[in-house]
């Protein structure tokens, strides 16, 4: 099995939401004969938070962190930004479009790209 | 979660008076971070840099909050723990593919100030956001003096 389940795509600066900047998020692929799975690490991200469209065979997410510290919090030391995430990814003419499903858990957002029925290796019987 | 409290030596926690800590948090005397909170890695973990966790650390009236980010993690995959002023945070993210499975470790140890209510240190994690709230103790409190 290849890796050819998607591309990323460079996002034009036009896209950041409302001209906040954003950011690629890390992400992975999980490859089977059924599905490639593209797993997002969108840590502090609640499941409102998270927009995904798909448009013209790309992919399109973008999230902003929903938990910002209250305001009674004075920050002593920040390593981790606030900044919101985006990531582009055309999809291969393998995915069967109509069949995404994606699910959060746990600051990880999962989007499941089933294969083509008509892509999918099999074997043929020799008579 | 296992949050594991270590009993420290007392004398370590509260052998100043209860005026240091005042005078430690008054707004002219505000310490710089890195005295108040001693940024470091675990010992093992030099040579692993990557996985050092990544953290905030915020104060209000009456606790500090230390916000590490932890996604795929799961809960019982967190270990917290405090010996003496030192606060020690892994995580073990597991993932199983078609190889096989593997464990990432993320860890990051941080000192924390004196006066720590340590019977009360709290974590909660949450959108794979581990947030550890340490209690001031009450002597280390903010408070308003009255004139007479």
């Amino acid at each position: 099995m290849n890796d050819t389940c998607c591309h990323p795509q460079t996002s034009d600066t036009e896209s950041a939401v409302e001209n906040r900047p954003l950011r690629r998020p890390r992400y992975r692929i999980e490859n089977s004969p059924d599905a490639h799975t593209v797993l997002v690490e969108l840590p502090g991200v609640a499941k409102e938070a998270v927009q995904l469209n798909l448009e013209n065979g790309i992919l399109h997410l973008s999230a902003v962190r929903a938990s910002n510290p209250p305001e009674t919090w004075k920050p002593l030391h920040r390593e981790l930004s606030d900044i919101g995430y985006e990531l582009r990814l055309k999809l291969n003419d393998r995915v069967d479009e109509s069949r995404l499903t994606a699910g959060l858990e746990a600051g990880v957002l999962s989007v499941v790209l089933p294969v083509k029925e008509v892509v999918k290796p099999r074997s043929i019987a020799i008579q | 979660m296992k949050l594991t409290r270590c009993q420290p030596d007392a004398s370590s926690f509260y052998a100043q008076s209860p005026f240091d800590g005042l005078f430690r948090h008054s707004p002219a005397g505000l310490p710089s971070f890195e005295r108040l909170f001693d940024l470091a890695s675990l010992p093992g973990t030099k040579s692993r840099r990557p996985a050092a966790l990544a953290v905030d650390v915020y104060e209000d009236d009456g606790h500090y909050h230390a916000q590490f980010e932890v996604p795929g993690v799961k809960k019982e995959d967190v270990k917290i723990e405090l010996e003496d002023r030192r606060l020690a945070v892994t995580a073990s993210r597991k993932t199983s593919t078609a190889e096989g499975e593997s464990t990432i470790e993320l860890s990051r140890a941080l000192t924390v100030p004196e006066g720590i209510d340590v019977e009360n240190i709290s974590a909660k994690l949450e959108n794979g956001l581990l947030t550890v709230t340490l209690p001031k103790a009450a002597a280390h409190k903010p408070r308003v003096i009255e004139l007479n």
